[in-house]
């Protein structure tokens, strides 16, 4: 199926484009598509999910047309 | 000290803010970089109340780019920050805490913020204040955070960005104080996108 990605932060996932369409197995979670995005579980912790705009645990099961987005605060102040 | 008045420190604020400034109530959650530059920014332009939390004293080492002086090292943030603001505006009125934010205390140091200024430096407490806007308690309640301001790269490359329907990101979302270091001309940058969307905000919720 496909979901709408799209991420903010140094997620070390240069490969994928941002604000792109991506494909993805059925019933996956936004947990499940970060490991598979290789994202670094250490980053994982501090990443707030939000699936058509509204934020949720990372638990959540993705549906074909989500629009995910994946926010990784970067450190500095 | 010379005397002036609200009038005179407000005069060539854009006329389209009259009456809403003063009402307004913004909280500065972290008074480094970030925090300091904004708060000043938003002290001078007649901000009714800050309510100013970190738990830090001043280093010297804070002083390439937070808005300190070097007779203020070893004073508590809070109070060497509160300093600074009176001396700018002494109409503002100013709520110190000198304690570390934690998910438990935000609602109640916040409960009367319309506007709260993320300045943090360390991406767990940036994620903690997510949580917190974004769980039933602040949801109402905006955040405007800061997200990438390390280094000497292009000041073009910091943008504002809508990250939920009251959480707002400024930065470049990439450099990292860790790996480039952090000063304070790119700091300022992001600290005034900040204290500017800040405003906007106040323009549209007062």
């Amino acid at each position: 199926m496909k979901i709408f990605f799209e991420y903010l932060g140094l997620l070390h996932i240069e490969e994928i484009k941002n604000k792109s369409l991506l494909d993805v197995k059925k019933d996956i979670t936004a947990a499940e598509l970060m490991t598979q995005l290789q994202i670094r579980k250490e980053h994982q912790k501090f990443i707030s999910v939000f699936i058509n705009d509204k934020e949720k645990s990372r638990n959540t099961v993705l549906n074909e047309n989500d629009k995910v987005k994946l926010f990784l605060p970067t450190g500095g102040g | 000290m010379k005397k002036i008045t609200y009038e005179q420190l407000t005069a060539r604020n854009s006329l389209k803010l009259k009456g809403k400034l003063e009402k307004a109530i913004v909280g500065i959650a972290g008074c480094g970089g970030l925090g300091s530059n904004a708060a000043i920014a938003l002290a001078r332009i007649g901000v009714g109340k800050l309510i100013l939390v970190d738990f830090d004293v001043v280093e010297p080492t804070n002083l390439n780019r937070q808005q300190y002086f070097i007779e203020d090292i070893g004073k508590r943030k809070v109070n060497a920050l509160e300093e600074k603001l009176k001396l700018i505006n002494p109409f503002l009125q100013i709520e110190k805490h000198n304690e570390k934010l934690t998910t438990a205390k935000v609602k109640n140091i916040f409960k009367e913020a319309h506007i709260v200024v993320e300045a943090f430096d360390q991406v767990s407490e940036k994620a903690m204040l997510v949580k917190a806007f974004t769980g039933k308690t602040f949801d109402e309640n905006y955040l405007v955070m800061a997200s990438g301001l390390a280094g000497y790269g292009s000041a073009n490359t910091i943008k504002t960005k809508k990250l939920a329907k009251n959480i707002f990101v400024c930065g470049d979302n990439k450099t990292d104080f860790l790996v480039e270091g952090v000063m304070a001309p790119r700091v300022m940058v992001a600290a005034g996108h900040q204290a500017n969307k800040v405003v906007e905000l106040i323009d549209k919720i007062l």
